[in-house]
């Protein structure tokens, strides 16, 4: 059994049953459920007749993305990983999926890259999702091997997995490593959700615990995002006004453990193999596709403090970034949105 | 002797439209003959003036008025100065102080956050 294979097998935290509940008033329609390991939050402000049809296919795409990519079940990703050498059937979701993280692998240079998966299980991170001991035992391995064995070198080469489609459905190759979709499935899931609420109402949200796009009118006007502080206060630590967008954070405030006696989070760098983004608390990126946000805010944040800047006017983002020391700073592109800041 | 500020500053203000009144009288009265002034007024003041051969004694009189206008100008300022001046210093020192107060005392607490529709946080 793969490393993989058990941490779907014990990670009780994702992909547990729904449940669910739905507000319903006259200025808006809300379904709120449980997918991808978080609360996921659906709205439409001034609906429209087929609001109801439009919230269901909404929430069915979530469930379609959480179904088809998570490693916490038994799902065609956990198949896929328990052999990367060999082809697989897999659904339209999953390929579509694999070939978008492709995509960012190269866009970002091979920051983003999902085979970080070993590393993240070496860390302790699904002990730690499932509330395991507060410290989890520190990884040791030689500085020229993976947790899995396999040597460094073999992480050095460019992640190039294959889909293909055929005539009775799609086939996906993994190019030999099992893999974590944790840094864009629930991007590509906030982005099918939103393709199926657009035109149901005056406006609508999807949120699924922070990745999110925000489409027309709020309730209020643009919609005012609050940026968490990633210290845990209860203020946010900047609020913005968006309006047809997409926004996600990556932070450590709420996947951080011990292993042995070292504070670590989830965010694994795949130069190093080790919780990376030093000097940083959390990053947020707004943009129009809430994947590539997600993507994005992930290859920042491993940028570190002393370079996420650099990075973000490289890559002409709209990206804020708080610094372990609370210091909040941003790109003009952000800078236009924010209409709140704590530190006023 | 107690001065509302507001009604003396009234008073002053009116001060320079009379005298303006007044020189504008003068003005017109030089520039007449001064035969055609009533008799018994030239001699009246042509009795009052002795070097005022030349000077049509109409003149003399609205001059006369005007430094009286003067001189009740600068008293009222200098009344205005010693009553009210000092006060609204001292008024106006205690509200400087009081909004410098009130800034002290609200510059440590920031502005409280605006309500928000949602929240990006770590997403995992």
């Amino acid at each position: 059994m793969s490393a993989a294979t058990r941490a779907a097998v014990r990670a009780p935290a994702a992909g547990t049953p729904a449940t669910s509940r739905t507000e319903t008033d006259a200025a808006s329609r809300t379904e709120v459920f449980r997918a991808m390991g978080s609360e996921v939050t659906l709205t439409v402000v001034g609906p429209g007749p087929d609001a109801d049809d439009a919230l269901a296919a909404a929430r069915a795409a979530v469930e379609q993305v959480d179904a088809a990519c998570t490693r916490f079940l038994p799902s065609p990703l956990t198949a896929a990983n328990a052999d990367p050498d060999a082809w697989h059937a897999v659904p339209a979701t999953l390929a579509t999926a694999v070939l978008e993280a492709r995509r960012a692998h190269e866009a970002t240079g091979g920051v983003f890259d999902p085979r970080v998966l070993d590393a993240l299980l070496a860390w302790g991170h699904d002990e730690a999702l499932a509330g395991g001991p507060a410290a989890v035992p520190a990884p040791v391995w030689p500085a020229t091997m993976l947790p899995s064995g396999l040597r460094l070198a073999a992480v050095d080469r460019p992640w190039q997995p294959r889909a293909r489609q055929e005539s009775d459905g799609w086939r996906l190759h993994l190019h030999g490593q099992p893999i974590d979709l944790g840094g864009i499935g629930k991007g590509l899931a906030v982005r099918a959700a939103a393709e199926a609420l657009r035109g149901a109402g005056r406006g609508a949200l999807v949120d699924a615990g922070g990745d999110l796009v925000v489409i027309g009118d709020g309730p209020a006007g643009d919609w005012r995002v609050g940026v968490e502080d990633p210290a845990g206060g209860d203020a946010p630590v900047l609020v913005v006004s968006l309006r047809d967008t997409g926004c996600a954070t990556s932070s450590v405030h709420r996947h951080s453990w011990l292993a042995g006696d070292r504070p670590v989070h989830h965010l694994v760098d795949p130069r190093t193999r080790r919780p990376g983004g030093e000097g940083l608390a959390a990053v947020t990126v707004l943009g129009p596709d809430p994947a590539w946000a997600e993507v994005w805010s992930k290859s920042l944040f491993l940028a570190g403090a002393a370079h996420v800047r650099e990075r973000a006017e490289d890559a002409g983002l709209a990206a804020a970034w708080v610094r372990r020391d609370g210091v909040v700073d941003m790109t003009d592109g952000f800078t236009q949105h924010v209409t709140w800041r704590n530190d006023d | 002797m107690t001065t509302d500020p507001r009604r003396a500053l009234a008073a002053l203000a009116l001060v320079p439209v009379t005298a303006g009144a007044f020189a504008g009288a003068v003005a017109w009265a030089a520039d007449r003959p001064a035969q055609t002034a009533p008799t018994d007024l030239v001699q009246a003041t042509v009795q009052a003036a002795p070097s005022g051969a030349t000077l049509d004694p109409r003149v003399a009189a609205v001059a006369e008025q005007l430094d009286v206008l003067r001189a009740r100008l600068a008293a009222l300022q200098a009344e205005l100065a010693a009553q009210s001046g000092p006060a609204a210093q001292a008024q106006s020192a205690q509200a400087a102080q009081a909004a410098a107060s009130r800034i002290q005392r609200t510059a440590p607490a920031p502005r409280p956050a605006p309500p928000v529709d949602a929240t990006t946080r770590a997403s995992g």
